[in-house]
């Protein structure tokens, strides 16, 4: 710390303001009494010279009364020389009661009137003294008569000297009392204040969140005190800091495991995505390489069944005129039928490759998401349903389709209706526990009050808590994360059926089943199923 | 009606002054008590119609025309002030009291008698001799009191002791007078005479008494605390009743002019005893008393 910081610091101290405060206080008090005994004693000192002068010169009247009286110029003379004695003697005058001077005494030294100190007394015969009538009748004269006036003039030089001399004391004095005594409260503050300082030291390096510094007792005054009071509040706080930090170490490490978790699941579904954009690659590049060889196949059969049936005249003209006869290892009779069947199936079969080759392909690419196509609700579920079969999961699972005749159409993208259908199935399926029997209920439904098509998916699964239905349509947030869950089945449903104007609502009590509920505006022409929407309820 | 006023008002006033025929005239020069005690003992004897004037209660009073108004039958004059009113009076007689300037008058003035300030000269020498003093210094103003040192010096000279008699005509002098009778003197005699006695001056008998050791003897109370060892004071109260013989013996056609000036009948000897004690004349003290 530099000596400028250190004086800043000191003078900024509880010990400086009150130094500085007592300090002030002994100087104004020096000042004053110092004043006020100049002042008193200049006065008296006047006071006493201006007596002194007086009492001089009534001594003066008296000696002189009678010599003065006789005009007796000799004595008046000797008594002005004695009184000339007196050390600041300037001058004296010794007048008759007309103004005639008997006798004038002056020191040679020239004063200005300032410098002088006068008194003119008259000189009277004594009051005691009576007339010869007065004093047979008895009768006192109130003063004596007047014989002349003594003015004697002291000379103030060497008295303001002595002034001069007293103010110079009074101040020196004046000085060291301020001094000493403000020695002695330096002193006095010092030691009054060291257990207030320790106090302040302590609390300064608390300040700097060192809480295992001790402040030890200087004495047992109120800042002692305090500082006791102090340390064990420091101690307090460093096991409460100690404590904190444990915690707070807890928790990182806590929330590093749950990073960490959190990572492992993230990088798992990344992985899942991964393999399901793979799968999908796989799928599409199947659908490629079956539906190749199954247009070979359609296309034979279709020659086949064409050769068959221009054949078949010509082998039943055959058969009449030779009779029946051995065709590839049959009687004609036998296989006339047979082929037929066998082309039919043949067609029937390719055709069905293709569809599925085709329905594969189109959920694989999934992406016409901005086609503003009539779908058929009914018509999505039985597809959904397709695929669900195809998934393969419900063994003894019923999964019941009601769909609604002559449900209106809805305006959107059959393939991305498709996928919510399939997703609010599959949970549906999964929310069943494999130990038991369980029905998934579809029912599709039309309000026409608010010119709604809607679509329920229930099952009588397990249900859903109530602490996470507010959490459903979270993204990445699934209860089955363990078992592959992804997380987004339900973001994506709910906002699939957002962007079709449409919303999705859950209901559910636990161990009592689940219900979704999809509610779709029809579309504006009020379109019915088409005529591929079988409206009879299905059971899986 | 006012006009019945003013008469009877008026004849109230001239009632009085009708009725106010007396035979005395009081002049007094002021209100003191020791004009009052003075008349106090002229009224004592007899009883005299008087009318009273104290002159210091007015500024100017023409005595002259309330004589000769009042047609009194004498006057008494109390003091040197009503001395002095009563100086034109010529026929009407006049007794003074308490006045030092009376023997100054008596000479001109027929009609002047009255009692002096001045005690008999043998009282005074008869307590000096007491004190076993033999040369008196004694300063006068020859025409005040010329004819009481002629007096004193006679009697003096029967009884054995020296007067050093100093002639003062003013105050100032006595100062210079009084430096004279240093180492003369082994008594001072202080007497009535407003020169040689005078308030300036009245000190330097005392302030020699002590340089010199010597007994001062005045005539008034007033000069013992001072420092006078003895004083022979006049009665007052015996002074009005000298008046009131005299007035009696002019009332019954006495002339004033046959009646000689007299000396104070009573008179009383008071000393500082202290002041006695320092002159060191305590032991003589016994020797006073015979003579009182």
């Amino acid at each position: 710390m530099s000596p400028c910081t250190q004086f800043i610091n000191f003078r900024a101290s509880f010990q400086f303001k009150l130094f500085l405060i007592f300090t002030l206080l002994t100087a104004l008090m020096a000042v004053l009494f110092g004043s006020a005994y100049i002042v008193t004693e200049i006065r008296e000192q006047s006071i006493y010279a201006g007596n002194r002068c007086q009492l001089i010169a009534a001594h003066l009247a008296d000696t002189v009364r009678l010599p003065l009286f006789a005009e007796n110029r000799t004595v008046l003379m000797q008594i002005a020389q004695d009184t000339a004695r007196t050390p600041d003697f300037h001058s004296l005058t010794v007048r008759t009661n007309d103004g005639r001077v008997l006798a004038e005494m002056r020191k040679p030294v020239s004063r200005s009137p300032s410098e002088l100190l006068s008194r003119t007394v008259e000189v009277r015969s004594t009051p005691l003294g009576s007339s010869p009538e007065s004093a047979i009748i008895g009768s006192k004269e109130p003063v004596g008569a007047l014989i002349g006036t003594v003015r004697l003039d002291l000379d103030t030089t060497e008295f303001k000297a002595r002034t001069q001399r007293l103010i110079m004391m009074a101040c020196a004095t004046a000085f060291l009392f301020w001094i000493s005594v403000s020695s002695l409260c330096y002193l006095a503050l010092r030691q009054v204040t060291r257990s207030f300082n320790a106090l302040m030291r302590g609390l300064e390096s608390m300040q700097t969140g060192n809480y295992a510094v001790r402040i030890a007792p200087v004495s047992n005054d109120e800042p002692g005190r305090a500082a006791g009071a102090i340390s064990l509040l420091a101690a307090s706080l460093q096991e409460r800091e100690e404590e904190n930090r444990r915690l707070q170490q807890q928790l990182i490490n806590a929330m590093r495991l749950e990073v960490q978790k959190e990572k492992q699941q993230i990088m798992a579904k990344l992985i899942q995505t991964n393999r399901m954009t793979s799968l999908g690659l796989l799928a599409s590049s199947m659908a490629h390489e079956i539906n190749t060889p199954n247009g070979a196949i359609k296309l034979a059969g279709q020659q086949v069944a064409k050769t068959w049936k221009s054949a078949l005249p010509i082998l039943e003209r055959v058969a009449e005129e030779e009779g029946d006869f051995v065709l590839g290892g049959a009687v004609f009779s036998l296989v006339r039928g047979e082929v037929t069947k066998a082309t039919e199936v043949i067609a029937r079969c390719s055709e069905r490759i293709e569809k599925v080759v085709q329905d594969m392909r189109a959920y694989n690419v999934g992406g016409h998401s901005d086609a503003k196509d009539r779908v058929n609700l009914n018509q999505v579920v039985v597809d959904a349903l397709t695929i669900i079969r195809a998934h393969g999961r419900h063994g003894n699972i019923v999964i019941q389709n009601e769909p609604y005749p002559e449900l209106p159409a809805v305006t959107g993208n059959r393939y991305q209706l498709e996928q919510v259908v399939i997703n609010l199935i599959l949970n549906s399926i999964q929310a069943i526990p494999e130990s038991r029997n369980g029905v998934v209920t579809i029912v599709s439904d039309y309000d026409s009050l608010h010119g709604e098509v809607s679509l329920v998916v229930r099952d009588d699964g397990k249900g859903i808590r109530p602490d996470i239905m507010s959490r459903l349509m979270e993204p990445f947030f699934s209860t089955r994360m363990e078992s592959g869950g992804s997380g987004l089945g339900l973001y994506i449903s709910n906002f699939i059926v957002t962007e079709h104007r449409g919303r999705l609502v859950f209901e559910s009590e636990p161990d009592k089943g689940t219900t979704a509920t999809i509610s779709i505006p029809a579309a504006d022409n009020g379109g019915t199923a088409g005529p591929d929407a079988p409206p009879v309820p299905e059971v899986v | 009606m006012r006009i019945l006023t003013a008469f009877i008002f008026s004849l109230a006033l001239l009632l009085p002054l009708a009725a106010d025929a007396y035979d005395v005239l009081v002049l007094q020069s002021r209100r003191d008590p020791a004009f009052e005690e003075a008349l106090a003992g002229f009224r004592a004897n007899r009883r005299f119609s008087e009318r009273v004037v104290v002159l210091a209660d007015y500024a100017d009073v023409d005595i002259t025309r309330i004589v000769r108004e009042d047609q009194p039958a004498l006057v008494l004059a109390l003091g040197d002030r009503a001395l002095e009113a009563a100086n034109k009076l010529r026929q009407t007689p006049v007794i003074a009291l308490i006045s030092l300037g009376i023997h100054s008058r008596h000479a001109t003035h027929s009609n002047l008698t009255g009692v002096g300030m001045f005690a008999p000269p043998e009282r005074y020498l008869s307590l000096f001799h007491g004190m076993k003093k033999r040369h008196v210094g004694l300063i006068y103003h020859p025409a005040k009191s010329g004819w009481y040192v002629q007096l004193a010096r006679q009697a003096a000279q029967r009884m054995g002791i020296e007067l050093v008699v100093r002639e003062v005509s003013t105050p100032r002098d006595t100062l210079t007078q009084l430096a004279t009778l240093a180492g003369k003197v082994d008594a001072l005699w202080m007497l009535p005479d407003a020169t040689a006695v005078a308030r300036e001056t009245v000190e330097a008998y005392f302030r020699f008494s002590q340089e010199h050791n010597v007994p001062v003897v005045s005539f008034a109370n007033a000069y013992l605390g001072l420092g006078a060892a003895a004083v022979l004071e006049i009665d007052r109260a015996e002074l009005g009743r000298q008046a009131s013989d005299m007035g009696s013996a002019i009332l019954k056609g006495t002339e004033a002019s046959d009646i000689p000036l007299a000396y104070p009948r009573r008179i009383q000897l008071k000393t500082n005893p202290s002041v006695m004690k320092h002159l060191g004349i305590a032991a003589e003290r016994a020797a006073l008393h015979p003579r009182e």
